[in-house]
């Protein structure tokens, strides 16, 4: 705002103080002096003021908080984990782990607080720094530490072990300019993806390549945890692979990993100019270009009788990247007549409760914002829900109770109805 | 946890470790808190001065258990629990009150609706909803809106707040002209009263069967029973809105214009009159409106209804020599009608500041403006007090005040005590009501005897035979914090 239109605004404030007598201008003065006194503090990695202002609000987001939908206990909602943040950060509050729970437990780090935020504040983010500064003091509890160290031994989620399968698959993108950076998720869990990539990829002609042993996590859950040096060294180490290749574009099939790469390093230190797309804007790019075409699904015997179809808009892919025509217009080509928008959709979409480190340090409350989720699909009659997410299909896939769903990931769904 | 308490240092004794072992056989291990910090969770309401509590480290109380129900049975086991070993029970919804309803002053067990929270039933024949009271508003309305209904209550808590704390506290939203306040849309509710009864209400357009003990627990804030579920009339979604502005060169214009609207039977949804000042702040593009009052209307309903409500309203608008503003201030109203930044803001620079509700006939309105406005001037250390007309009926209006102040070397509470007061006061003598829809709560308990006068008495015999141990949350509406 300029500061003519600031002091338009607060016309009414500085007519008031003008005419108010010389001890209340004095109190004002001091008041306005000493406001730092709740905020002032040196050494810490938090945004103390933000933290304070978001604690202050009467919790005018907290109708659209996944965490206390789901938990109903106060000690969720947004402005009470700002107020812990706060807190803690001021050393007026212990540093117990039942007291630090709350911010970790009762935050996926969806954003969805700042799409109602007159500050624009995502609680997430502010709470990030208070994680971090409990990490450094040795504050955190036990499962956040040792989620922390299993990324630091692994480099990422899983083991070489558990990743053999999608390994040996990813080997398969073996030259090219565009990398694909498959996410943790994906690759312990769904190789059926990286299959559809390397599908898409063979129908247009696209040389794609995947080191699936040389590239490490993306750093986002060592940022969760508060183990923000382990996310400068992956993406330091990952940068100076993409250059080592001499890579001019990146594609994710993960938003989280998408937002990292692209927002988070540069937010870290680490900028960079590589272009990185979500799967569903490069494969949207295809069939602008006339690369592929979509069949419809009159033509396919996939998904026949589990309709009408519907689209899960992940957290970080709608809000924080804003990608969010790409998949959209892709399902109304195949489904011009199955497909039905949710209520919860594009910048409005709720959680599939397994951002965060909500999953990690309490599975009952993740689950239960995924059952939730799950049923506002249900209310609307739908049969199959599409993501463009690995951590929420996981997460539908876990509470897809008596099968109610068919649930399927957007590349995996379009590598069945594409044709050259 | 090391914060000064300002309520209740002890709260009301009872044998704690038994009513634990009790929590937990009613309501289940996962029902059931008394964690420190969800302790310091429901330690407060939105009381704007507690904000300046929680900068200095202090907290207005602190329940001793938290529970979360599931049914009424579960409530009702509670309920004679409690009156066995006299813990007091505070509902709570989520705490958005701004008064202090929800201040356990005296300890006790919370008792968090939002459990209970779904959308029972629609009926579009009796264009009825039935809800469970745990349920948030803005929830109620997005769900409602996608079946092709509204409530029509859009208060601007409607973000933060529940429909157990609406009718608890006889709540208005902004649209109440049309549509009515909450105790003009309850059909029929079931509560749990003090001593464990369930009751269940009928459902039906209207009765004539003696008096309507259901109907006494609304704005009755806790004290005479959990509301667990009501039935509730809702609409359709208006096909046409229609969004209309006026300047007026003074209040009494703008006041008169209003009423002569309300008395041709046209009810705009949404009437809003903003004195000079809070026009100035509100308002600050509009250059029309520069030392004038804005009134801003929205008409919705039937495209027809709409238009002809339009026409009267401009008729009545322009008789009083209005300055038509256009869509535009309406519009900005609509967009920043939740923004509440101020609560942010104040309280680290140590200012002070409230709103204030009150109502008013006609015949007095403009002259308890005037005398509120200048009570709550005087106070030393206040810097503005403006005001604005929200709710209006053909016999009366609602007034919403607000002031801000710097207490100097003096308390931040007694300076808050003060303006309250002196605006109260204010009232009283204009012949005023003391409250229109926040409530009575902690900050006008005192002033309940002066309000009612005769009727005090009766009040207090009721909540005495309904509950005689006085376990419902206690110190608020009879008796403060007398014990």
């Amino acid at each position: 705002m300029g500061k003519a239109r600031k002091l338009k605004k607060n016309s009414y404030l500085i007519k008031a103080v003008l005419k108010s007598k010389f001890s209340i201008k004095r109190n004002l003065l001091q008041g306005f002096r000493d406001r730092k006194k709740y905020y002032s503090k040196l050494d810490t990695n938090a945004d103390i003021k933000s933290l304070m202002y978001c604690m202050l609000c009467p919790n005018m987001c907290r109708f659209d908080c996944p965490a206390v939908q789901a938990s109903k206990n106060e000690s969720h909602s947004p402005a009470m984990k700002a107020k812990i943040g706060y807190l803690l950060e001021m050393g007026k509050l212990e540093k117990t782990n039942e007291n630090i729970n709350p911010i970790i437990e009762g935050c996926v780090h969806c954003s969805a607080c700042k799409e109602w935020c007159f500050f624009d504040f995502a609680v997430g983010d502010l709470l990030d720094g208070v994680i971090e500064d409990l990490y450094l003091q040795e504050r955190l509890p036990e499962n956040v530490l040792e989620f922390s160290n299993r990324i630091r031994n692994n480099n990422g989620l899983y083991d070489l072990e558990h990743l053999k399968k999608s390994t040996k698959e990813l080997e398969t993108f073996s030259k090219g300019e565009i990398y694909y950076f498959p996410g943790c998720v994906t690759m312990g869990n769904n190789t059926n993806v990286i299959t559809a990539i390397k599908k898409i990829a063979l129908i247009t002609n696209t040389e794609i390549i995947s080191k699936p042993l040389e590239r490490w996590c993306c750093g986002a859950p060592s940022i969760y945890s508060g183990d923000v040096e382990k996310a400068k060294g992956l993406a330091y180490h990952n940068l100076e692979h993409f250059r080592s290749l001499g890579i001019k574009m990146i594609i994710c099939e993960c938003p989280e990993c998408a937002y990292m790469l692209k927002e988070g390093y540069k937010k870290i230190g680490f900028d960079h100019k590589i272009p990185v797309y979500h799967l569903s804007e490069w494969i949207y790019q295809l069939v602008e270009n006339k690369k592929i075409k979509l069949l419809n699904a009159e033509n396919s015997k996939l998904l026949e009788n589990s309709f009408p179809i519907s689209y899960h808009d992940p957290c970080v892919l709608a809000r924080k990247m804003n990608v969010i025509d790409a998949p959209y217009k892709l399902l109304e080509k195949m489904f011009p007549n199955e497909f039905k928008e949710n209520l919860y959709s594009k910048k409005l979409t709720h959680c599939c409760g397994f951002g965060g480190l909500v999953n990690i340090v309490n599975s009952k409350l993740a689950n239960t914002i995924s059952i939730n989720r799950l049923e506002e699909f249900d209310k609307e009659g739908i049969k199959t829900i599409v993501t463009g997410c690995p951590t929420c299909w996981y997460s539908f896939m876990k509470n897809n109770k008596d099968l109610k769903f068919e649930i399927i990931d957007i590349v995996e769904l379009i590598a069945n109805f594409v044709k050259k | 946890m090391d914060f000064e308490i300002i309520y209740s240092e002890k709260g009301r004794d009872y044998n704690k470790e038994n009513t634990r072992k009790k929590l937990l056989e009613i309501f289940g291990e996962a029902n059931v808190s008394y964690k420190e910090i969800d302790i310091l969770a429901y330690s407060k309401d939105l009381t704007l001065i507690t904000l300046r509590w929680t900068l200095e480290g202090k907290i207005a109380a602190k329940p001793d258990f938290i529970v979360w129900p599931e049914n009424a049975e579960q409530i009702s086991q509670l309920m004679k629990y409690a009156n066995k070993v006299n813990s007091p029970v505070i509902p709570f919804g989520s705490g958005s009150g701004v008064v202090g309803g929800a201040i356990p002053i005296f300890g006790g067990i919370i008792v968090d609706m939002k459990k209970m929270d779904k959308i029972v039933e629609i009926n579009d024949l009796n264009l009825t909803a039935k809800i469970q009271t745990g349920k948030n508003g803005m929830n109620i309305e997005r769900e409602l809106n996608q079946a092709g209904y509204t409530l029509g209550h859009i208060p601007q808590s409607i973000y933060t707040s529940t429909l157990g704390g609406y009718i608890a506290n006889k709540a208005a939203g902004q649209f109440s002209t049309k549509y009515g306040k909450i105790e003009d849309m309850i059909i029929s509710m079931e509560a749990v009263m003090p001593t464990g009864e369930i009751i269940r209400s009928k459902a039906a357009p209207r009765t004539s069967v003696g008096p309507q003990v259901d109907k006494l627990l609304i704005g009755s804030e806790g004290t005479l029973a959990l509301i667990t579920e009501a039935t509730l009339r809702i609409w359709p979604l208006p096909e046409k809105r229609s969004l209309i502005s006026y300047a007026f060169n003074t209040i009494e214009e703008a006041l008169n214009s209003a009423r002569e609207i309300l008395r041709r039977q046209v009810y705009p949804a949404v009437v809003r009159i903003y004195d000079q000042v809070e026009t100035e702040r509100s308002f600050p593009n509009t250059s029309k409106a520069k030392n004038r009052c804005m009134t801003i209307f929205i008409c919705e309903g039937e495209k027809a209804v709409v238009s002809l409500e339009e026409k009267i309203t401009r008729k009545y608008c322009e008789e009083y020599r209005g300055i038509s503003c256009g869509e535009e201030p309406v519009n900005h109203w609509l967009e920043r009608r939740f923004k509440v930044t101020e609560t942010s803001i104040f309280p680290p620079m140590k200012v002070i500041f409230d709103t204030i509700e009150v109502s008013v006939m006609w015949d007095k309105a403009a002259k308890l403006y005037y005398h509120v406005i200048k009570a709550m001037k005087k106070i030393d250390g206040t810097v503005f007090a403006f005001g604005h007309v929200s709710h209006f009926y053909p016999q009366g209006v609602g007034f919403y005040f607000t002031f801000a102040g710097v207490p100097g070397k003096s308390e931040d509470i007694e300076y808050y005590k003060a303006v309250w007061d002196a605006c109260i006061k204010a009232t009283v003598e204009s012949g005023g009501s003391i409250a229109h829809h926040h409530g009575i709560g902690i900050n006008r308990t005192h002033w309940m005897e002066k309000e009612w006068e005769s009727v005090y008495p009766i009040l207090k015999k009721i909540k005495q035979c309904l509950d005689p141990k006085n376990i419902l949350n206690p110190g608020k509406l009879y008796d403060g914090k007398k014990e």
